[in-house]
């Protein structure tokens, strides 16, 4: 017995069009689950959406890839099927935000919808932490809305009054003051950043904006803070100006510098693209400060841009190229306390 | 002269320029630092104290630097004389940021033009 049409649903011959060329393009067909109603379902291979890990960051950038690819080539809406997701880092989740909700700013409200993991843990998280807010249909006024009322995840191009609220939702948290300053001071320069070299130019739909997460994991005694762009990267903003301080180094190395050996530089020099201007480029202190000067806890910062990884703990730098290229930065603080004292502190 | 950057200018003092925020370091340089540095720099015994006591968050080394660094620069002001004007004030949180964090930027500064 054949199954029952679903008469609500009429596709236009146009949207029907669209929908078969997707399907077809072998970029998008890898993750493409089948269509529901007039949607496409994209679905990743992978049941865990994770940039710190070397094996899952590879799929799950490869599918918010085809995310990307199916939306800017082909007319047609998308259905994100996480119903077999069972892990999501913080900076992925950052990651995805961004990836959903620039399309969403650019193409319309409800051109990306989603299904939530079945997986009771993700799934109370996705409720319980504000991405399921964060993403959900909507354009503008839902960005704005999650960042006036303090979300840990929000989104803005000018941060007045954005990172205040964002600065308040980690001081109620389990930081002393004198620590706090740190962090404040490190994410005012992340967002400085972001304006200030993240994007070449304006992006039509988007302009020069910023994803964030402010997240208190109280089960595993973490703050994370992100900082994500889709701007140009790292290495496309800041080669020229490495380049002429670093002369020297390049008349002994003449080869291209990859794009973490230019992170590492820009972080250990403060370098900035304005090389005419030598006052510029000194936020880099204050990026690593929380982990140089916070001393109850550990503190972890890691940078993503482009195909460079860098990571600095116990004031030593590691960093190295991945295969998988990242779109524009992301930058993460993350504060592990381990002892009661940190808690008790406030 | 003392002049209190939480009460006379914002307690969220933030940024470089005016496209980063209102209340950002180029306009505390202009309208505040400027003027006041133009009042005691000939009269022996007065200084300029700077106070962060009344700001409500960190204030960054954009605001700092485009404060503080950029008025010797741009004023061509010996950075010791500027120095020996300057006091700072700030909370015991702090644990002298700011005094140490100016000064640096002042020094460095010296430093580079020397360099050039």
């Amino acid at each position: 017995m054949s199954k029952k049409p679903n008469k609500k649903i009429r596709l236009t011959q146009r949207e029907a069009y669209f929908l078969e060329q997707a399907e077809r393009d072998p970029d998008v067909s890898l993750f493409c689950g089948g269509r529901r109603k007039n949607r496409l379902i994209m679905k990743s291979e992978s049941n865990s959406f994770c940039i710190y890990n070397h094996e899952h960051r590879g799929d799950f950038l490869r599918f918010c890839n085809s995310i990307a690819k199916c939306l800017s080539r082909y007319d047609v809406k998308l259905h994100l099927d996480f119903s077999d997701l069972n892990y999501l880092s913080a900076a992925a989740s950052v990651f995805l935000f961004a990836e959903i909700t620039r399309w969403q700013l650019g193409m319309g409200s409800d051109v990306i919808n989603y299904s939530l993991p079945t997986d009771k843990d993700l799934r109370a998280y996705f409720r319980l932490s504000g991405l399921h807010e964060a993403i959900t249909p909507g354009e503008l006024k839902k960005l704005e809305k999650i960042s006036r009322n303090r979300s840990p995840y929000s989104s803005a191009t000018d941060f007045d009054h954005h990172i205040y609220y964002t600065l308040q939702t980690i001081m109620t948290k389990e930081l002393l003051p004198s620590d706090l300053e740190h962090f404040q001071r490190g994410l005012q320069e992340a967002v400085l950043n972001v304006k200030h070299h993240a994007y070449a130019q304006q992006q039509p739909s988007f302009g020069s904006r910023w994803w964030q997460l402010c997240y208190h994991d109280t089960r595993n005694k973490k703050i994370h803070v992100i900082v994500h762009d889709r701007g140009i990267g790292i290495a496309r903003s800041l080669r020229a100006s490495i380049q002429k301080k670093n002369s020297l180094l390049y008349m002994s190395q003449p080869r291209m510098m990859t794009e973490s050996e230019i992170i590492d530089q820009a972080m250990k020099l403060g370098i900035s693209r304005y090389t005419s201007n030598e006052n510029r480029g000194k936020g880099s202190d204050d990026l690593k400060r929380p982990v140089d000067e916070i001393s109850n806890g550990v503190t972890t910062l890691a940078i993503w841009s482009g195909k460079g990884e860098w990571v600095y703990r116990n004031n030593s730098a590691e960093f190295s190229d991945i295969d998988a290229s990242l779109n524009g930065t992301l930058l993460e603080w993350v504060y592990k306390y381990d002892s009661g004292d940190t808690e008790n502190a406030n | 002269m003392r002049i209190d950057i939480g009460e006379c200018f914002s307690p969220y003092p933030f940024g470089r320029y005016s496209t980063d925020g209102p209340y950002n370091g180029e306009r505390f340089r202009e309208e505040i630092l400027k003027p006041a540095y133009e009042d005691v720099k000939n009269e022996p015994s007065e200084k300029l104290t700077i106070s962060f006591e009344h700001v409500k968050w960190a204030v960054g080394s954009s605001f700092l630097s485009e404060s503080f660094e950029e008025f010797v620069k741009l004023e061509r002001i010996d950075p010791a004389v500027f120095l020996s004007k300057l006091e700072i004030e700030e909370p015991d949180s702090t644990k002298g940021f700011y005094q140490n964090t100016i000064k640096k930027y002042i020094l460095d500064q010296s430093r580079d033009s020397h360099a050039k």
